[in-house]
């Protein structure tokens, strides 16, 4: 792999760039759509990943695939995302009356997570219990979200996960194994009762 | 076992993390117990069967590389006029400093000139030597050598 840069370089960088581009735009995108559940914010993450893959692809050492380096960098920036998205609603938080938020119930019935469910799960579409699992999934701190969704959505093995999450092995393990624990808590409404 | 204590256990059961000799035992509550055996069946089915066509597949912007590449330009502008900014400040700072040193220099030489003269009258030279119209730098350096000699002796 050849080390790009400065401005020089920009020409040949160019149409490397087109390709990393063709190939990889569209696993990046839907990751963070995936992750964020938002179309607007994976694109303009999107932007971000490949604006710092055009920017520092000379730092590429080829000691890996091509696209576990560009997956690792987009890993990291959506979760760098959605860090800063939680301190974001912390500000919107302090911004409302204290009344406000005391006439709004909890965050989760935001989510729809407290309605009493209208049919029984067997009953219901595929996507449907999908969207339940995954507003759950969305109101799980971040350290049990990510591995989660990577794990869910993305199917990596734990390993990986623990490789684009500079994790090791026990904590991916014990991180998905809370989350599902938590996740179970969140779901009883529609697991019936015992 | 409990029915409490078996909805607990269920995660781990459907992630078979159980040790034998508990799974064992959950198995046989959920054969004779029906609600918890739905209980798992439903939080299997939510926890282990994901819809992965649930998010709509994007496709990206085709035009998203041109932009990037201006985006990436631009910022290279922006730094390189910031570079040429602080190469042509340099050479104005050194030269600042040198004037500076050279001020501070006669300043501090002057002055423990004044100080050792007042001391000891005889050392007049041993300090900074201030030249003025009457003599040569020859002649001081002439005077400061037989300064310097006489001291020695």
């Amino acid at each position: 792999m050849k080390a790009y840069s400065g401005l020089s370089l920009m020409t040949e960088q160019k149409f490397d760039f087109e390709a990393l581009y063709r190939t990889h735009a569209e696993k990046i995108l839907n990751l963070a759509f995936r992750m964020t559940g938002r179309e607007d914010v994976a694109k303009d993450l999107t932007q971000d990943v490949f604006l710092k893959l055009y920017e520092h692809y000379g730092d590429f050492r080829g000691d890996s695939r091509i696209y576990t380096w560009i997956y690792r960098i987009a890993v990291n920036h959506i979760l760098n995302y959605l860090k800063r998205e939680k301190r974001m609603r912390w500000f919107d938080l302090l911004d409302k009356n204290v009344s406000d938020l005391f006439q709004k119930k909890s965050y989760e019935s935001d989510w729809g997570l407290d309605n009493r469910p209208i049919m029984p799960l067997e009953q219901m579409e595929k996507s449907q219990r999908e969207k339940i699992v995954w507003r759950a999934i969305q109101s799980l701190p971040l350290n049990y979200r990510v591995p989660l969704l990577l794990h869910r959505y993305e199917e990596l093995s734990y390993q990986e996960i623990a490789a684009n999450l500079n994790l090791s092995l026990s904590a991916v393990e014990s991180r998905i194994h809370r989350a599902k624990k938590s996740l179970s808590k969140k779901l009883k409404p529609w697991l019936g009762k015992i | 076992m409990r029915h409490k204590t078996i909805k607990n256990l269920l995660p781990e059961y459907i992630d078979n993390e159980l040790k034998p000799e508990v799974r064992k035992a959950v198995e046989e509550h959920l054969r004779k117990c029906s609600a918890c055996r739905q209980y798992m069946e439903r939080l299997r089915l939510l926890l282990e069967e994901p819809d992965l066509t649930f998010f709509p597949r994007l496709t990206p912007d085709p035009f998203l590389p041109v932009r990037i590449r201006a985006l990436a330009e631009e910022k290279n502008r922006t730094s390189a006029g910031r570079a040429s900014f602080s190469t042509r400040l340099k050479p104005v700072l050194v030269a600042v400093l040198c004037i500076a040193a050279f001020l501070l220099g006669g300043w501090m030489g002057n002055h423990l000139g004044e100080m050792s003269a007042e001391s000891s009258p005889s050392s007049a030279y041993s300090g900074f030597i201030l030249p003025d119209s009457t003599t040569t730098f020859n002649g001081i350096w002439v005077e400061a050598m037989d300064q310097l000699v006489g001291a020695e002796k």
